[in-house]
This record gives C-alpha cells, sequence and structure tokens, in this order.
C-alpha cells in the first residue's frame, strides 16, 4: 500500500469534492495532500513540484472538469517520460464503457465510480498500488 | 440548403417530411451524403431509419433511386429503412418492387406499433426513469452521506402547488431518447449543513461557497447512477452540467400549465426535496 507520506494531488472543479477525498485520505493516514480546481492547474503544479524534486506519487482526478478534463490531464501526463509510470487513478460519476475504455487505453492505473466512500477508495488504491508495485 | 434535421427516439431515426424541397432528389442526395458523413455515436444502437413522408401528398418517382441507395447504405449497418406515407406513396413503393428494401408503412403510429415501441415522448418511460432516480437517491445518500431515508412521500405538482422550503438547491437539465426534463434537489440551509457534515466527514457551522458545490455534487452523483442502469436500456441520457441555486426561499414551478413530480424525502440526518419535471405530462 502507499506509505503515509506518499505525496498525493486531488484534482476535482468541485470545491466540496476535493474537500470530500481530501478528509476521506487523511482518514485513511496520508499527511501530503494537495488540490487543483482542474486538469490545466493539475498539471502545472505537477510540472512545478517535480521541478523542485518532490513530485507527486500519486494522482486522483475527477473526468468532468473544465479548461483540462480528467482524461486530457491524463493524456498530458502520460506524454512525459517521468510521468509514464506515475499511478493515476480516475474517478467518474457515469462509467460509460466507452469513458472506461478510453481511459484505459490512455494508460489509466485504475478508475473509481461515484459515489466513493473510504472503504471503496482504501481499497482501490490497494489495487493501484500493487499495480504499480507487482 | 441547410442541414436536414433528424430526431432520434431510441432506437429509430426520423426524417420529418414536410417541406417540398425536401421531396427533390437532390435533398434526398444530401440526407444520403449526410448520413455517410455520420459518426458512430449516430449508428450506435440504431435500428431503423424513417423518412417520414405522411405531412406530403407524395413523394416525386425520381427520389427513388436515391432512397434506394440510402437504404442500400443503412443496410451495411443492419439499419432497417421505413418510408411512411400515403397510399399513393405506398403503390410507387409497390409498382418499383423496392418494398424489400424500403419498407412501407401508413403512419408514424403504424410504425412504432409494428416494431414494438410507443411514440416519444413516452410517459410509461418516464415512470422507469422515476423508479430508477428514486433507488439511485437512496443507494446515492447512503454511500455519499452515510443516510438512512425514512420515508418519502411523491406527490405531482403545478405553479399552484404548496412547495417545500428550499435555500440551497442544483438543477441539471436531462435530455435523454424518450423525454426531455430536468431534475432539481433541494434542502433548507439547516438540513444542508447537516447533510454536507457527512459528506465532508467534518463540522460544518455555514454554507460557504467551498461547501455551496457539495450539492451540485450530490445530484451529479444521483444522475450519474441512473444513467448507468438506463443507458444500458436504450435511454441515451445526456446530462448538462448541474447549476446550484440559493436564496431565501426558492420555488421551483413548472412553466406554463405542466405538472411536476415532487418527492419529499425524511432521513436521519433532516429532509430533502426531489423535483422532475418533464416534456411528459405528469
Amino acid at each position: 500500500m502507499f506509505p503515509n507520506e506518499c505525496r498525493i494531488l486531488v484534482v476535482d472543479d468541485m470545491a466540496a469534492m476535493r474537500l470530500r477525498v481530501t478528509n476521506q485520505l487523511t482518514t485513511i493516514g496520508f499527511k501530503q495532500i494537495e488540490q487543483a480546481g482542474n486538469g490545466q492547474e493539475a498539471f502545472d503544479l505537477m510540472i512545478k513540484r517535480k521541478e523542485e524534486n518532490n513530485p507527486f506519487e500519486l494522482v486522483i482526478s475527477d473526468w468532468n472538469m473544465p479548461v483540462l478534463a480528467g482524461i486530457d490531464l491524463l493524456q498530458k501526463v502520460r506524454a512525459i517520460d517521468d510521468f509514464k509510470n506515475l499511478p493515476f487513478l480516475m474517478v467518474t460519476a457515469e462509467g460509460e464503457k466507452e469513458q472506461v475504455i478510453r481511459a484505459i487505453k490512455t494508460g489509466v492505473s485504475d478508475y473509481l465510480i461515484k459515489p466513493v466512500n473510504v472503504d471503496s477508495l482504501h481499497q482501490k488504491l490497494i489495487i493501484v498500488w500493487e499495480k504499480h508495485n507487482p | 440548403m441547410s442541414a436536414i434535421k433528424t430526431e432520434r427516439n431510441a432506437n429509430v431515426v426520423t426524417v420529418n417530411i414536410d417541406q417540398t424541397d425536401v421531396l427533390k432528389p437532390e435533398a434526398v442526395k444530401q440526407i444520403l451524403d449526410q448520413i455517410k458523413a455520420a459518426d458512430a455515436k449516430f449508428f450506435k444502437d440504431l435500428k431503423w431509419f424513417v423518412y417520414n413522408c405522411s405531412h406530403v401528398n407524395s413523394v416525386g418517382a425520381m427520389c427513388f433511386p436515391i432512397l434506394c441507395r440510402l437504404a442500400s447504405h443503412l443496410e451495411q449497418y443492419s439499419i432497417h429503412f421505413c418510408i411512411v406515407g400515403s397510399n399513393k406513396i405506398t403503390d410507387i413503393i409497390y409498382k418499383q418492387g423496392i418494398e424489400r428494401m424500403v419498407i412501407p408503412c401508413a403512419s408514424m403510429e403504424a410504425f412504432y406499433k409494428q416494431i414494438g415501441l410507443s411514440g416519444a415522448p413516452d410517459r410509461e418511460k418516464v415512470k422507469e426513469f422515476l423508479n430508477t432516480t428514486l433507488e439511485s437517491v437512496v443507494s446515492s445518500m447512503k454511500i455519499m452521506l452515510e443516510a438512512k431515508i425514512l420515508s418519502s412521500e411523491v406527490k405531482t405538482i403545478d405553479s399552484t402547488s404548496q412547495m417545500p422550503r428550499i435555500q440551497i438547491g442544483a438543477i441539471a437539465g436531462i435530455v435523454s431518447s424518450y423525454f426531455n426534463g430536468n431534475l432539481v434537489i433541494g434542502f433548507t440551509n439547516e438540513d444542508f449543513k447537516a447533510a454536507m457534515a457527512r459528506f465532508l466527514q467534518m463540522e460544518v457551522k455555514e454554507v460557504t461557497a467551498e461547501i455551496r458545490d457539495g450539492v451540485a455534487e450530490l445530484l451529479n452523483v444521483i444522475i450519474g447512477q441512473t444513467k448507468i442502469i438506463l443507458n444500458d436500456r436504450g435511454f441515451d441520457i445526456q446530462q448538462v452540467i448541474p447549476n446550484v441555486i440559493s436564496g431565501e426561499s426558492i420555488n421551483i414551478l413548472p412553466a406554463n400549465k405542466q405538472k411536476a413530480i415532487l418527492i419529499n424525502y425524511v432521513c436521519d440526518f433532516g429532509k430533502f426535496c426531489i423535483i422532475l419535471t418533464t416534456n411528459v405530462p405528469a
């Protein structure tokens, strides 16, 4: 499982949802959580933290967002060598087959369909960790 | 010539022919070109393409070779082609011996009856949507808020009805194969604070801008749950991003003489309501 010191970026355009996921991660035991309000903001912050030698080790992103959607953020992230294997968890309210297939093809680590509670998030993080650390 | 409009109802696309220019061969050719250029989404789950000529007397004989090309193109995707029209039109189809390729039908009603669908908008489908939404509300509230619904009351309302007090809510438009409408969720500030305390797992003393978003997220999740179930049954629900509404006492009333459905919920953290308005008589 991801260590408690893992640096996590939570991306969602809805402030209440960012706060909810942050609180859920805190409940699980994580301590270093940052937030971004859309894909572009997230991408800029990821580059900044990488340049500071303090890169994120996990991204949890919503799908539907203005400016840059979750899937477009994933595409930009995977185009950068340093982020090719970065654990990236997508959260979606709809879970339509086409959406899921597109996310898998783009290189998502895994996805969660809303509503998400602490237990389902925790379970999914274990799966994502094992996938990236076989 | 402008793009020819089509209507979709479940697995049926209809072109309504009510202008004389659409009876000309070049207009039929334009429809063929439009279909050829259509993307995969257009063909997904499509079973019938209906050329509805019930509002015109006849279709020029010159149109039929192109209509056959259109039917043949659709056949590649296993889509049936049907012409709805008068006896005159049916006669031409039989005279030209193309009734297997271009299936004649006397009226749209007869067509829908033949394929076992009722015409849109569909009241039964609204019921199905409502029932699925009721289930989605219960499951979403349980997972998002760990809330238990204690009671619910469904009633029909119109613009004169006594409404529950709403101080904060969210509204989202819904477009589907069977009907269009919108869905609203509403709370009083006190009940919303109690709901958000559970949503965020923290104490909520006031409804700040940050907290306010939560009401849209609740509606988003409810519609998302409904979409997952019903889109597998051909509803093709498209949802508009929810907007937050807030004020001292908001009245959500159906416009004109339309009726809507109000569901009042009582749960273990307080009360809330859901309002469904559609283009189908309640």
